[in-house]
């Protein structure tokens, strides 16, 4: 009986130690994940309401919902602009860092990367000074000097997700580049000098054989965008909110309008889970694309 | 040549909002809304900076002091829990190891949305609402942080805990005594992150906290935004003082800040 107690101590052990996290996930993550699929199929607005269960009501209410096909456009819209525009900015920022310019170097990639440790809050609230009509920095600064007219980067419906993209962009090139840079670093030189030696030119090195050896790095900074930009909060709620005719609604500001505006929990429950979906799908279709199952 | 010209004009249009806003913190606001636009300003003024902390819009300093007691007890705590989860994963074997670590990635591929209205109604349920715990208590248990400490304990030589074990420690002293020490390098670029994380988070602390007096710094801040009458000077000055710590932490530490970016985790 001794020794079985002893044993039993030692394979409770490790059990013990990571018990921690399991009473937390159970708590605040496994509870509150089936608890939102419960209140999705209920209706009912209000903190302490008497919800009516509604089956699959909330979720064909989503399809029609005009505001929130709108914002899944504009949070794709922006998803897909960004991408295109970040991804290639950062592989060109990462291909000059990493080339041979000494101590300046190290500084650049520093300082490359403080937008991404700014608060959201403080990114939108600079931004609205460089966006502001009349007296903003960027229409007195580079548009008027060009010949350009002033520019109502906000409050015009066509502008408002060009202007996001480019908060965006500002905020996240410098770190996918660094992200890209760390790729780069584990090309081996030696692949490069054989494609020399065998009379690649720079740029044909670049296309057949830097870019595919890259392929994994680009994978993760895409699918990370992507994801990012569906979970995008602050800025666009800050700078923009709803915007003219929802031009700057994002899904996530919707679901927070919904949710602690109108308070109807079980709707934006639904616009949740409907999002989960949405974007496990379409890291499934970049995984897959990008050849992460091939062999 | 032309490279380091595309890396100036980086360097300026990364630097520009930073620079101006912390140039528009030093001006009235007549001056902001004036022309020409200028870089240093013609009156100069520390009035906004003044006006920000004296608390004549938001409760500045307390919202500081909050931002101070989360992001500090949230570091804290999520160290703790992530660096010994992350020894048991690392260095036992047990049975449902696979599933349960599974289990811990999964948690990292839902996204955030979905969490929001039911752990709202559950601080609720709690009476954590609008108090410390709601902001700090659930994120800590951070599935990035365990993935991440299990990575660095992994490394640590078996024999060092086995001989522990053979002289006669306890499986927490073991923990406590050789693993966390072998692991502090690893644990300060964790701690960063998830400093970070706490400190510049806005959604959560927007839907948790409800009075003037408990937000933290993005949140209050935030609300200067809505004003009737903006205060672009002091919010201005805000954005500038918010920023500082971090700036400040960046430039002690950068090697660690580096370290952290480039697995993964900066997902603000």
């Amino acid at each position: 009986m001794f020794t079985n107690w002893r044993v039993l101590k030692r394979r409770a052990v490790p059990y013990l130690f990571i018990s921690p996290f399991f009473v937390g996930f159970a708590v605040f993550w496994a509870y509150p994940i089936f608890y939102a699929l419960r209140l999705s199929l209920f209706k009912g607005v209000g903190i302490d309401a008497s919800r009516t269960f509604a089956g699959l009501e909330n979720y064909t209410r989503l399809w029609s919902d005009p505001r929130f096909l709108r914002a899944l456009f504009n949070t794709s819209y922006y998803a897909v602009a960004s991408v295109f525009v970040i991804v290639p900015l950062a592989i060109i920022l990462a291909v000059i860092v990493s080339s041979d310019f000494v101590k300046l170097r190290h500084f650049f990639r520093l300082f490359f990367f403080t937008p991404v440790l700014t608060a959201s809050v403080v990114v939108a609230i600079m931004f609205t000074l460089i966006f502001e009509e009349r007296y903003g920095l960027l229409n007195n600064v580079v548009l008027s000097p060009l010949g350009f007219p002033r520019l109502n980067w906000l409050l015009d419906a066509r502008l408002i997700m060009p202007a996001l993209i480019m908060v965006g962009i500002w905020k996240w090139t410098g770190i996918n580049a660094l992200y890209v840079t760390a790729g780069l670093q584990n090309i081996p030189k030696e692949v490069k000098e054989a494609a020399n030696i065998d009379g690649a030119s720079q740029w044909q090195t670049f296309l057949y054989i830097t870019l595919p050896l890259l392929r994994p790095v680009l994978l993760f900074v895409v699918v990370l965008a992507i994801i990012g930009s569906y979970n995008l909060f602050a800025e666009p709620y800050l700078l923009v909110g709803a915007g003219p005719q929802d031009a700057g609604l994002f899904v996530t500001v919707y679901l927070y309008l919904t949710a602690f505006r109108h308070l109807d929990f079980g709707y934006a429950s639904a616009i949740g889970y409907t999002m989960i979906v949405i974007i496990l799908t379409l890291s499934l279709i970049q995984l897959k694309l990008f050849g992460a199952f091939r062999k | 040549m032309g490279v380091y010209l595309l890396l100036i004009c980086g360097v300026v249009v990364t630097g520009m909002p930073f620079v101006w806003e912390f140039s528009s913190s030093l001006k009235l606001n007549s001056e902001i809304f004036s022309y020409p636009l200028t870089l240093i300003p013609r009156n100069f003024t520390f009035s906004n900076y003044v006006r920000l902390v004296s608390g004549e819009q938001i409760p500045f300093l307390r919202q500081l002091l909050n931002s101070c007691i989360v992001s500090a007890s949230f570091t804290a705590l999520a160290l703790f829990i992530c660096s010994i989860v992350g020894y048991g994963f690392a260095k036992f074997q047990f049975c449902l190891k696979g599933p349960l670590f599974i289990m811990v990635l999964i948690t990292m591929m839902v996204p955030q949305q979905v969490l929001l209205v039911p752990l709202f109604l559950l601080m609720n349920r709690f009476y954590w609402l609008n108090t410390y715990l709601a902001v700090i208590i659930p994120g800590a248990f951070n599935a990035f942080g365990v993935f991440f400490m299990r990575q660095i304990m992994v490394s640590i030589p078996d024999e060092l805990i086995d001989s522990a074990r053979i002289d006669g420690a306890s499986e927490f002293g073991i923990y406590w005594k050789i693993v966390l020490p072998l692991s502090s390098t690893g644990m300060a670029v964790l701690a960063i992150i998830l400093f970070l994380t706490s400190w510049n988070d806005y959604l959560w602390p927007l839907i948790a906290l409800r009075t003037e007096e408990m937000f933290t710094l993005p949140v209050g801040l935030a609300t200067l935004l809505g004003l009737y009458k903006v205060e672009y000077g002091m919010i201005m000055a805000g954005g500038f003082l918010a920023t500082l710590p971090v700036i400040a932490l960046f430039i002690s530490r950068h090697r660690q800040f580096i370290t952290g970016m480039t697995s993964g985790a900066f997902k603000f």
